[in-house]
């Protein structure tokens, strides 16, 4: 197997990893995840503390940061690799 | 840390593994070790399995250049918990040293063509991810990048993009900045390698 492709299956076992199972979220957890998404040095530890004040658990708040945080970067590779396909002549079938 | 979980969580073979290395290395525990040993089904197998592949597995770029790769997506996505070691682990791998003001002015700081062209589409994806076209692609194809290279360093960016975060949003924080410089010898040394019981 090339390393492009061992490169993909692991990508692929993480997402299926952490992905799998993680629905969509409501507040306050989707102000978290938007959060890790986009800029997640702006958390603070009063961010968290609120969530755990809250009820949520633990387990919870890291399964949501762990899944936000493969969403974005999943993008990103998506973004990278889409525009190599984007600039090759189509030699597939039609 | 902001979870104690990854503090004191740990299934008890895991938990002793983390003693064993606080107190023997006589320095701080890195926090994504913590972290992989923590639920590792959920993450840190599949992650450190990831890792392993893309930062020491078979590529076009050394282990020294998608070091610094990693650092540099590290310095964009402002975490200075994973810069601080991985631009020591590419000072260790490198023959020229490198620094994080080097790696903040990488335009003017005289690292080859073909690193700079590839930082510029690592920025790119990293900052601004929807913008990202061909032309970008094929600025790297002119300074003779193959496409698996850049398949390659586009990986290490996905690894980064996503420890950043995490490292970010859960406040992973070096004691002193001699634990970083620890912590660095510590991974480069074992290559990214945990023991298989403790992620299983």
């Amino acid at each position: 197997m090339r390393p492009p492709d061992r490169h993909r299956r692991a990508v692929d076992r993480l997402c299926r990893a952490v992905l799998v199972g993680s629905d969509p979220v409501d507040e306050p957890l989707a102000g978290l995840a938007a959060k890790v998404r986009e800029d997640a040095t702006r958390i603070t530890d009063a961010d968290v503390v609120a969530l755990l004040a809250g009820g949520l658990a633990e387990d919870r708040v890291l399964e949501v940061t762990l899944a936000a945080a493969v969403t974005a970067a999943s993008v990103r590779l998506a973004a990278g690799l889409g525009a190599m396909h984007a600039g090759k002549p189509d030699v597939g079938p039609d | 840390m902001r979870l104690a979980v990854l503090d004191r969580g740990h299934r008890p073979k895991a938990q002793v593994f983390l003693w064993l290395a606080g107190t023997l290395g006589r320095s701080q525990v890195d926090d994504v070790v913590k972290l992989a040993l923590y639920r590792p089904e959920l993450f840190g197998a599949p992650f450190i399995a990831l890792v392993r592949e893309v930062m020491r597995g078979p590529s076009p770029w050394t282990p020294g250049e998608r070091e610094l790769f990693g650092a540099f997506v590290s310095r964009l996505n402002g975490c200075r918990y994973c810069s601080a070691v991985h631009t020591e682990i590419a000072n260790l791998r490198l023959d020229h040293g490198v620094t994080a003001t080097q790696l903040d002015d990488w335009r003017n700081a005289g690292f080859e063509p073909r690193i700079t062209a590839t930082f510029e589409l690592l920025e790119k994806v990293t900052l601004a991810p929807s913008e990202v076209g061909p032309d970008d692609i094929d600025r790297l194809r002119a300074h003779g990048i193959e496409d698996d290279a850049i398949v390659d360093a586009l990986h290490v960016a996905f690894t980064f993009n996503v420890v950043n975060r995490i490292a970010n949003a859960l406040d992973f924080t070096w004691n002193t900045d001699a634990d970083a410089l620890v912590g660095a010898r510590v991974l480069n040394r074992i290559g990214y390698r945990l023991p298989g019981f403790l992620l299983g």
